[in-house]
């Protein structure tokens, strides 16, 4: 295969964001499912290899070395790695000590504790080189990738595309799918006060002061969900494969301003009443919305009741009627976006409840 | 755990980690500092200090030699002498200076004492005025006192100060006194080394040295460094930042260090001097660096100081390469006005000078060109622009063009305008690069027997006085070089004008009867035409008209006509219809249609799509808009808001307009579109100057952010100017006449003597109100001229126009004085005096209007029996003094060459005298005339003379 039809081949995958966003679902439950394989040194080394060996490929193509070394998406390349580095770590921890815990033993951090070193220099020297390197690291980026100055804002003429600080993208990204009342503050309201609700919802005693993953599978599988796939994919989303009209380009594509994407969205009351139902819209905005305020309400209302009742049962009898309630309404919001996204990819669904008399659209 | 050993790290590698960290820090912290010194325009600056002390080194060199070196010799010798001389007398000025020394000691001690009792004083006096203001008697008592004995001690020291002073500068005098020789001599070398110590002075400042680098050295170079970055403040000239206007500050000096000085022209950039110093940046100049700045008109990042960061933009390909190799050149992305290119500079001069001045824009030559393309090619007519509202439609009246030519011209001619008349200034609409596939050129040809159709249905009646019968070719020709049709028309071999159209193709055009009655009437068939009635008789037009059938354009005449196929009308017609009714209607509107009702709402439906009515004029569209963009702003348009298409060149303004100015249809490449969505502006054929030209002018129109006061706004002569200068470009008057000294190329087509007469000091010579008759009815001055001075029917409004355009031009001020009153009346004998010179010199030789027929045509001028109603006295004055300096090569001699009469026995032989004399009685020629017995005012009037007939 020519370098041309590979990167081909790799822009027409990430061509659309269902391909990228779905392929890192599925490899995520990849990796959980088979976290004892992947968090061997060798094969994790060997992860990190390819991945490095991928991009000084990459980094011959012109249009995907623009993207990934303009001075503001460098250290977003540095985090990847780094957070690859940290999510392996105390994968590795957690799956060793379980095995220690398996056996019988006790757990690393249990036989560290009794153990105690001299403040200086065991503690503060090192703090001290490691301001002086990271002090030094700072001053040659700062030499080395300059952050100019650019044009005074033009309130007429918007920069194509406009893009949030990196940190933000992936908030960014969510209004491609949610009105800006709902990605741009209710959802990271709701983010703030989930995380602050944590410690009240968590009852789970295990795994204080030492690395566990069969000790507590839900909180790190939802954590990590929440953190990977729908923080930092958003991220890479909007920072490499966004590009002018916030549309979706491959790694190597070149960011032509004049490409265009067919603009089909519907609603869902279009759905049911147009052409399922045969007939015209509805005046009058409730009878219009109805079926998207039912399948809202059922979906906050309805699935906690079920769940409470089947898979989630013992969870439901351990935590009690209102942590369940508040940690299953944090979930159910969370789950609400890769939810939306899907019906938008599949039905080219646009609102669930569209009502602009009222600005309100979900 | 004990020391030594007992660390859970190994502390010897620390450190070895420590100690690199630390040193690369250092590194890093030294890499720093350079990278935060090392500057681009610090390289410059060195490399122009290195040219300037170069350069200053010459100078003194050159200097030194101009210094006349044994006069040097000399005077270093006497002053050897007279230093000798003082030496004999060394003990006497030792003691003079010794005792000068305690002088000086004592003067400094009671000065002191002086100033301190000065400030007690002072007080005294404060504390007095309080105590008798607040205090008892005893305090007043006190500090009167007390401020008595302190004045009385100022006026001690004051007087013993004076006294130290005089003997002070008697000791001087006595020292001085000795050396004065010496010192005198000194004065004298001095002098002579005036023009080296200036360049030694300036040597000494500039040149680098252990001061001037502690001074440059980093961390340091924030006392007082000699290279620094060099700005001006332009209060008056703000910068838009959108949100905020701001003093603009612009730094370009910092590199560009000889753009002010002169002297500086040879050397390469960026210290080369500005080439227009007597225009720009110079304080002496009308635009001084202080007050403009230089992005106002340049365009960049003023604040920037990089090459890069000011936005440079390369003035073309070559430059552009050279630049990418010299600087590593790319576009600047993050500056929104970045720098003109050198070549599209006049384009900003419009922004304070938008009056439309030409008189101070007439050093931006191709910005003018640009103006006159834009109006002379009609941009208006189609693109709104500001100031363009009231310009007349500028192709002809087409309401009743079926009595002028016929259908299978019309039609080959909107198809091939270029091929019947390769200067035209119609554009050419079909067949363009969007519109050549073989099935667009079907949908052209349909359009075009459909606009044709159009026209002539709706064509009104056009009747002739009477047909042509025919005329002699030959006379014809002869009337048609003589009578001043070459001023504006190409004809055959001549082709000095493209003001009219080319008259060689005419022939395979217009219907005879029609042009005969055209060449004696333009105005019957078209109201607004610009063309002049020459007053010519029937038989002069039918003589014109039988010469000018004969200039045919043969291969014209073989082109085919285009046909439109019924099929491809249809598709068009529904095409157009449904962009109206929608697709349903369109059908039932088109099967209900005939074939001659298509072809007609075709052509309906196409002169509205192209246009056609924004230069004429319509049956049908007398109501018809602008169809193009505005453009009053187009200069200041985001350059994202231009489609450039598939077209690879910079995304910048100029670039687009110059691309879509040389093809206007060019950004359609590659593209899919539908007939009625593609580019339609014609193409008009524009050279790569001229659209270099109409770029700068489309740059100059802009949203102007320059504050009232620093505009330049029009006087009521600059008015008048602006306003006559346009009527004499409307009306082609240069063609004929030299006007501000521009003008008069049909002499080339005219034997010796028989060109029309310049109007240089028009305004100063001739009477205002006999102009604007003249104007309005010419009559003849010159009757042997064949030539006609047209008439062009002038309203009142547009005469006087011209007229206060002439005394504009010559800075003629407006009085209520009556003519009469500003006549001079000479005294009898004056009047006889002026008689006897009038006839000593024999004036009517060839100012005469009778006999002139065998005449040289150069020995002849105009009747002087006109003078009083015609000529200004004071400008016969001037003509009398030297008729040369004002019409250059005229054959009127000047007869007081340099003042000097020829005449010594005349009035004392005062030129002056003699030539008021001759003057007064030019413009009174029958007031003493014995004929004429009554000495009443109102019958004055040089009639006896007056023998031109009106109209020849």
């Amino acid at each position: 295969m020519t370098v041309e039809g590979f990167k081909h081949l790799i822009d027409s995958f990430f061509s659309s964001p269902s391909t990228v966003f779905l392929a890192s679902v599925a490899l995520f439950i990849v990796c959980l499912v088979f976290v004892r394989f992947f968090t061997k040194p060798a094969v994790a080394v060997s992860i990190a290899a390819a991945v490095v060996a991928f991009f000084a490929f990459a980094a011959t193509d012109e249009n995907f070395r623009l993207i990934v070394t303009k001075p503001d998406n460098v250290p977003i390349v540095g985090m990847l790695f780094l957070l690859g580095f940290f999510t392996w770590l105390p994968l590795r921890k957690a799956i060793q000590n379980d095995d220690r815990t398996a056996k019988g033993e006790p757990v690393f951090e249990k036989s560290e504790k009794d153990e105690k070193v001299f403040t200086w220099p065991d503690l503060v020297y090192i703090e001290l080189i490691c301001m002086v390197l990271l002090t030094l690291l700072l001053v040659v980026w700062s030499i080395v990738l300059k952050a100019p100055l650019e044009e005074p804002a033009n309130p007429a003429v918007a920069p194509n595309p406009s893009k949030a600080p990196w940190y933000f993208l992936g908030l960014q990204e969510m209004l491609v799918y949610f009105d800006p009342w709902i990605a741009g503050v209710f959802l990271p309201s709701l983010i703030i006060l989930g995380l602050m609700a944590i410690p009240y919802i968590d009852i789970n005693p295990k795994g204080n002061g030492y690395y566990t993953l069969k000790e507590r599978p839900f909180a790190i599988v939802t954590f990590l969900f929440g953190f990977l796939i729908l923080w930092i994919i958003l991220i890479v989303f909007g920072t490499f494969l966004r590009g002018p009209n916030w549309n979706f380009f491959g790694p190597f594509e070149y960011w032509d301003v004049y490409k265009v994407e067919p603009l089909v969205n519907v609603n869902l009351s279009e759905f049911v009443y147009v052409k399922w139902l045969g007939t015209s819209l509805p005046k009058f905005w409730l009878t219009r919305e109805i079926f998207g305020f039912v399948l809202i309400l059922g979906y906050f209302l309805i699935t906690p009741l079920l769940l409470a009742k089947t898979i989630l049962k013992n969870l439901y009898l351990k935590m009690g009627l209102y942590r369940y309630a508040i940690m299953i309404f944090l979930m159910l919001t969370m789950l609400g976006m890769p939810i939306k996204m899907v019906l938008r990819w599949a039905f080219n669904l646009k609102y669930l409840i569209a009502i602009p008399e009222f600005f309100f659209n979900i | 755990m004990a020391r030594g050993g007992a660390y859970l790290r190994n502390i010897s590698k620390l450190n070895v980690l420590f100690g690199v960290g630390s040193l690369l820090l250092f590194a890093a912290l030294l890499v720093m500092i350079a990278d935060d010194t090392v500057r681009e325009w610090k390289r410059y600056q060195r490399e122009f200090n290195r040219l300037e002390v170069q350069k200053t080194k010459e100078q003194l060199e050159s200097a030194d030699a101009k210094v006349d070196k044994e006069k040097l010799t000399q005077l270093t010798r006497q002053i050897e002498e007279a230093e000798k001389k003082i030496a004999g007398q060394k003990d006497q000025i030792d003691a003079v200076q010794k005792e000068l020394k305690q002088l000086e000691a004592k003067i400094y001690k009671t000065n002191q004492e002086y100033q301190f009792t000065r400030s007690y004083l002072s007080v005294a006096k404060y504390e007095y005025e309080e105590a008798v203001q607040h205090g008892d008697e005893k305090e007043v008592r006190e500090w009167k006192e007390k401020l008595d004995h302190e004045t009385a001690k100022e006026t001690q020291f004051k007087k013993e100060l004076d006294q130290l002073a005089l003997d002070k500068q008697e000791k001087e005098d006595r020292v001085a006194a000795i050396q004065s020789e010496k010192v005198a001599l000194k004065e004298k070398v001095n002098a002579l080394l005036k023009g080296k110590a200036r360049f030694e002075k300036k040597l000494k400042n500039i040149k680098p040295g252990f001061r001037s680098w502690i001074l440059n050295l980093p961390m340091l170079d924030f006392i007082a460094p000699t290279r620094k970055i060099k700005q001006v403040v332009v209060e008056d000239l703000k910068e838009d930042y959108h949100f905020t206007k701001v003093p603009r500050v612009d730094r370009c000096m910092t590199c560009h260090m000889g753009i002010d000085k002169e002297g500086w022209e040879d050397v390469k950039q960026p210290f080369k001097t500005h080439p227009r110093l007597d225009l720009f940046v110079a304080s002496t100049s009308p635009h001084p660096m202080n007050e403009f700045g230089c992005t106002v008109c340049h365009g960049g990042s003023g604040q920037a100081v990089t090459f890069f960061d000011t936005a440079h933009t390369p003035d073309s390909e070559e430059q552009k390469k050279e630049w990418e190799e010299k600087y590593n050149w790319k576009p600047q992305k993050f500056v929104e006005e970045k720098m003109l290119p050198a070549s599209l500079i006049e384009s900003s001069c419009l922004q304070c000078h938008n009056d439309g001045n030409p008189i101070t824009i007439k050093d931006a030559p191709k910005l003018t060109k640009g103006k006159e393309l834009f109006e002379d090619r009609g941009c208006y007519s189609c693109h709104a622009v500001e100031g363009y509202e009231d310009f007349r439609k500028l192709g002809p009246d087409l309401s009743r063009i079926a009595g002028k030519t016929n259908k299978d011209w019309a039609a080959k001619w909107l198809k091939a305008p270029l091929a019947f008349r390769p200067d035209t200034k119609m554009p050419q609409f079909f067949d363009l690069s969007n519109t050549s596939l073989p099935e667009d050129i079907k949908k052209n040809n349909a359009e075009i027997a459909g606009i044709v159709d159009y026209l002539y249905k709706k064509s009104g009646d056009f009747e002739v006085p009477q047909t042509y019968q025919g005329g002699d070719a030959q006379k014809g020709k002869e009337l048609v070089a003589n009578l001043g049709c070459m001023a504006c028309h190409a004809v055959e071999d001549w082709e000095g004008t493209d003001f009219g159209p080319d008259l060689n193709s005419i022939g395979s055009k217009v219907d005879p009867s029609w042009l005969a009655d055209w060449v004696k009437n333009p105005k019957h068939y078209w109201k607004e035409t610009r063309m002049p009635s020459l007053r010519i008789s029937d038989d002069e037009a039918n003589d014109i008209t039988a010469y000018l059938m004969t200039l045919k354009n043969e291969p014209f005449e073989k082109m085919a006509v285009p046909e439109a196929e019924p099929a491809v009308v249809d598709e068009m017609v529904y095409d157009y219809l449904v962009s109206q009714h929608g697709t349903v209607m369109a059908k039932q509107k088109l099967d209900a249609m005939s074939e001659d009702e298509k072809r007609l709402y075709l052509g309906q439906r196409a002169i509205n799509h192209y246009g056609c009515a924004g230069c004429h004029n319509i049956p049908g569209f007398e109501k018809a808009g602008k169809i193009g963009v505005e453009l009053t702003e187009e200069g200041s348009k985001d350059p994202h808001t231009l489609d450039f298409g598939n077209i690879h060149i910079e995304h910048t303004r100029q670039d687009w307009f110059k691309t879509k100015m040389k093809n206007p249809r060019v950004f359609d490449k590659g593209k899919v579109k539908g007939r009625l969505e593609k580019l339609k502006m014609p193409n008009f054929h524009f050279d790569d100057e001229e659209a270099e030209a109409l770029t700068v002018y489309l740059l100059s129109l802009k949203k102007s952010e320059i504050p009232s006061d620093m505009k330049e706004l029009l006087d009521e002569r600059g008015k008048a100017i602006v306003e006559g200068r346009r009527m004499v470009n409307d009306f082609n008057c240069q063609a004929c006449h030299l006007i501000e000294g521009k003008g008069g190329i049909i002499k080339e087509t005219l034997a010796d003597g028989m060109a029309p007469p310049s109007l240089n000091t028009e305004g100063a010579k001739v009477w205002g109100d006999w102009l604007h008759s003249f104007l309005k009815t010419p009559s003849t001055l010159r009757p042997w001229l064949q030539i006609r001075m047209p008439t062009y029917g002038f309203s009142d409004k547009e005469a006087t126009e011209l007229v206060k355009y002439f005394n504009a031009v010559d800075n003629q001020k407006f009085t209520y004085k009556s003519k009469e009153d500003q006549i001079p009346k000479p005294s009898k004998e004056q009047w006889e005096v002026g008689k006897q010179i009038f006839d000593q010199f024999r004036c009517v030789q060839c100012h005469q209007a009778e006999n002139i027929e065998d005449r040289n045509p150069l020995e002849l001028a105009p009747d002087l029996g006109l003078a009083r109603e015609r000529l200004k006295p004071r400008w016969i004055v001037k003509w009398l003094v030297d008729p040369n300096r004002i019409m250059p090569g005229t054959r009127m001699p000047g007869y007081w060459p340099d003042f000097q009469s020829p005449l010594p026995d005349v009035l004392g032989g005062s030129a002056k005298k003699q030539i008021i004399a001759i003057r007064n009685y030019l413009v009174n020629m029958d007031l003493y005339e014995e004929s004429k017995s009554s000495k009443n005012d109102d019958k004055i009037g040089p009639k006896s003379n007056f023998t031109t007939g009106r109209r020849k």
